[in-house]
């Protein structure tokens, strides 16, 4: 408990230095880049509008300090300003939005992909040089070492273009209404499929080899030897003594991978127009929309935090040993 | 004569790797009597650990066991299934390991790896079987509600005590215990032979002993073989050994160790070093470190003969 307080409050400063960092960045840039860009905003832009926005990048009247301390009360009631690019929604709802896509998206492409990587990989270190183990990896890593975008154009142009068997863009289509009903869920799906689908192979071949060499080891260990000499069933000496203990270093990677998510599976999210925070970042960048950029910015940070802390519990969890000596 | 309980013949085990075979037990006739404590001493790399895991068949690869028969309880061991072999593994034959750290699952708790193995042989609740394994600790002098401990929460001895109270889980016919204390300081070692012995007497099992402490060994056994690379040297009562070794290296082995009892000897080592199994010597593969060795000795394999009742030793010269 004491050691989870410990990396919470390591979590938290590193959160706050990120924050700051985004405060004190616009102004760290030559030229006050903000006040310029207000320049160009005027006229188009109504004078609340560019209030707003400057209250954002703390471009008030008063000192440093103060403007600092709006900033960060701001930012901790989610008040990120309003986005030039989708004006007048503001910042905090616009990400929203995306968040939830691409927290759908790419998550459940990151999960789908560490739990069919890591089986296939115990699989192929339990059946050693079985057909699982001569194929599978060498197949998986080929299609991880394609230039990703070029995998996703290739497979919207087949399934989506030539055979029409997926939708080829977007997260539902325009005329279907959102809400919690079948259709639409069905609808959802659809959309997602093919853009989780390419994430899904190009990771694949990763989870695997790591699993498969770590299992390949655990499976010469006394404690595996020990449980197959107990006579246990060969599938309780796999999962329970080998699997557990070859999962533990996959467990840290999983966690970065799923922190990487929330910055959005940029070009999934380019190539099939999935409107999530990926997609959003690039359409901020093209509207030079500093509020969003900024926004954004902070969510990736804080969320790859939000991942680590995640696999700190898990860690815990799983293995007695960090159980004890973070006590 | 009793039936033995377990009854080697003519077993060989190969490592097979890139570099070429390498057979590290080599046509080795013995036999383990019901009840009895058997030794093993050998140095290290003689094939000791080799033979024990060939007997549960849970070599790992690259070894593979290329000929011979291990007849136990009416059953040829080698010739079992998969099936039957599960079955008869830890219930029949259980096995304490060498290195009792490596040996834990670390992120288990020792209750449950002993559950497990009374799980897997025993239609019995979870909680019969957590209640038992409780009681198993406290026979081997752990308190019971150490079985929620994981492993790198007790001392060494601790583990190795673990590893013998998951060993008599069962109640098996035959413990194999694979230098169930070179790792412990010699205070720990002397209470975890006392505590196998009475528990051997309590329940009767057969115990195959396996170390490289000759002299230690020749105390705690019945009967012991010796082994020189991958190959049986001598077996014989530990009395008649301690008193008359007859092979040449059981000879060199027991000057080469302070006597426990008695008076001390000179310490003597035997000159040269064990040889590679990968090139081994022809012949007598002991002849290159010999001090009795004749022209013959290279040129062909000393079989293994009973020079006293009940004792055979791998020298025609042994008496
Ligand atoms: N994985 C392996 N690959 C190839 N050869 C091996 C392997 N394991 C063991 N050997 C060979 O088998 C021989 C016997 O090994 P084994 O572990 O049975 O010896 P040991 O008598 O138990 O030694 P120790 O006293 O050190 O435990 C070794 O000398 C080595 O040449
Ligand atoms: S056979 Fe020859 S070399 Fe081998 S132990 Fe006997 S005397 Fe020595
Ligand atoms: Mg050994």
């Amino acid at each position: 408990m004491r050691y989870l307080l410990k990396r919470l409050g390591f979590y938290l400063v590193a959160a706050w230095a990120a924050v700051t960092i985004n405060f004190f960045l616009p102004r760290l840039m030559p030229g006050d880049p903000a006040t310029a860009l207000f320049a160009r905003f005027k006229g188009k832009l109504a004078p609340e509008a560019i209030d707003a926005l400057r209250a954002t990048f703390g471009l008030t009247e008063g000192p440093l300090w103060s403007q600092y301390l709006t900033y960060l009360s701001h930012v901790l009631r989610g008040e990120m300003g309003v986005s030039i690019a989708y004006f007048p929604a503001p910042v905090s709802q616009v990400i929203g939005t995306a968040l939830g896509w691409t927290l759908f998206l790419a998550g459940s492409a990151v999960v789908l992909s560490f739990a069919i990587g890591s089986l296939l990989g115990v699989a192929a270190a339990w059946w050693r040089r079985g057909w699982v183990d001569t194929w599978l990896p060498s197949a998986l890593v080929f299609a991880g070492s394609l230039p990703y975008f070029w995998l996703a154009m290739a497979a919207l142009y087949l399934f989506g273009f030539q055979l029409g068997w997926f939708p080829l863009g977007h997260a539902y289509a325009d005329d279907s209404v959102p809400g919690w009903n079948l259709a639409f869920v069905v609808d959802v799906l659809r959309h997602a499929a093919l853009p989780m689908l390419t994430i899904v192979i190009a990771t694949l071949g990763g989870w695997l080899l790591s699993m498969r060499n770590t299992m390949i080891s655990v499976l010469g260990s006394d404690y595996v030897n020990l449980a197959r000499a107990k006579g246990l069933s060969p599938a309780r000496v796999v999962l329970r003594y080998a699997a557990r203990n070859a999962l533990l270093p996959s467990v840290t990677s999983f966690g970065m991978a799923l922190g990487f998510v929330l910055g959005g599976s940029l070009l999934t999210e380019i190539v099939f127009s999935y409107p999530g925070q990926g997609y959003l970042l690039v359409q901020a960048v093209r509207n030079q929309d500093y509020p969003l950029m900024q926004g954004i910015f902070l969510v990736i940070t804080l969320a790859v935090l939000a991942a680590n802390w995640m696999v700190d519990l898990v860690y815990l969890w799983l293995d007695a040993r960090t159980r004890d000596s973070a006590s | 004569m009793p039936e033995p309980l377990l009854s080697i013949r003519d077993l060989c085990v190969d490592y097979i790797t890139a570099r070429g075979s390498v057979r590290a037990v080599d046509s080795l006739n013995l036999d383990v009597m019901p009840g009895e404590i058997l030794g093993i001493a050998g140095e290290s790399g003689s094939g000791k650990s080799t033979l024990a895991q060939a007997l549960l068949r849970t070599l790992p690869p690259p070894a593979v066991i290329s000929r011979g028969s291990v007849r136990f309880e009416g059953r040829d061991l080698l010739e079992l299934n998969e099936a039957e072999l599960q079955k008869l593994r830890w219930k029949r034959i259980s096995m304490v390991f060498q290195s009792a750290m490596d040996a834990l699952n670390p992120v288990t708790t020792i209750g449950e790896q002993i559950t497990d193995a009374i799980r897997a042989h025993e239609n019995v609740t979870q909680a019969v079987a957590d209640c038992r394994a409780g009681e198993l600790l406290e026979r081997v002098g752990i308190a019971g509600d150490r079985r929620r401990s994981f492993a790198h929460q007790l001392s060494g001895g601790m583990r190795q005590r673990v590893g013998i109270a998951l060993a008599l889980a069962l109640e098996p016919s035959l413990v194999i215990l694979d230098e169930p204390t070179t790792a412990l300081d010699v205070v720990v070692q002397r209470d975890i032979l006392e505590q196998i012995r009475e528990l051997q007497r309590q329940l009767g099992f057969a115990v195959m002993f396996i170390t490289h402490d000759l002299a230690r060994m020749l105390e705690f056994s019945d009967r012991v073989a010796v082994f020189y690379a991958a190959r049986l040297a001598e077996v014989g009562p530990s009395k008649d050994m301690t008193t008359n070794p007859s092979h040449p290296y059981t000879k060199g082995l027991l000057k080469a160790f302070p006597r426990v009892h008695g008076v001390r000897e000179e310490l003597a080592s035997i000159p040269g070093s064990p040889p590679s199994l990968q090139n081994p010597p022809s012949g007598c593969r002991f002849h290159p470190r010999c001090g009795q060795a004749v022209a013959a000795c290279a040129a062909s394999t000393p079989e293994v003969r009973e020079v006293r009742p009940g004792h055979w030793a791998a020298c025609p010269f042994a008496v």
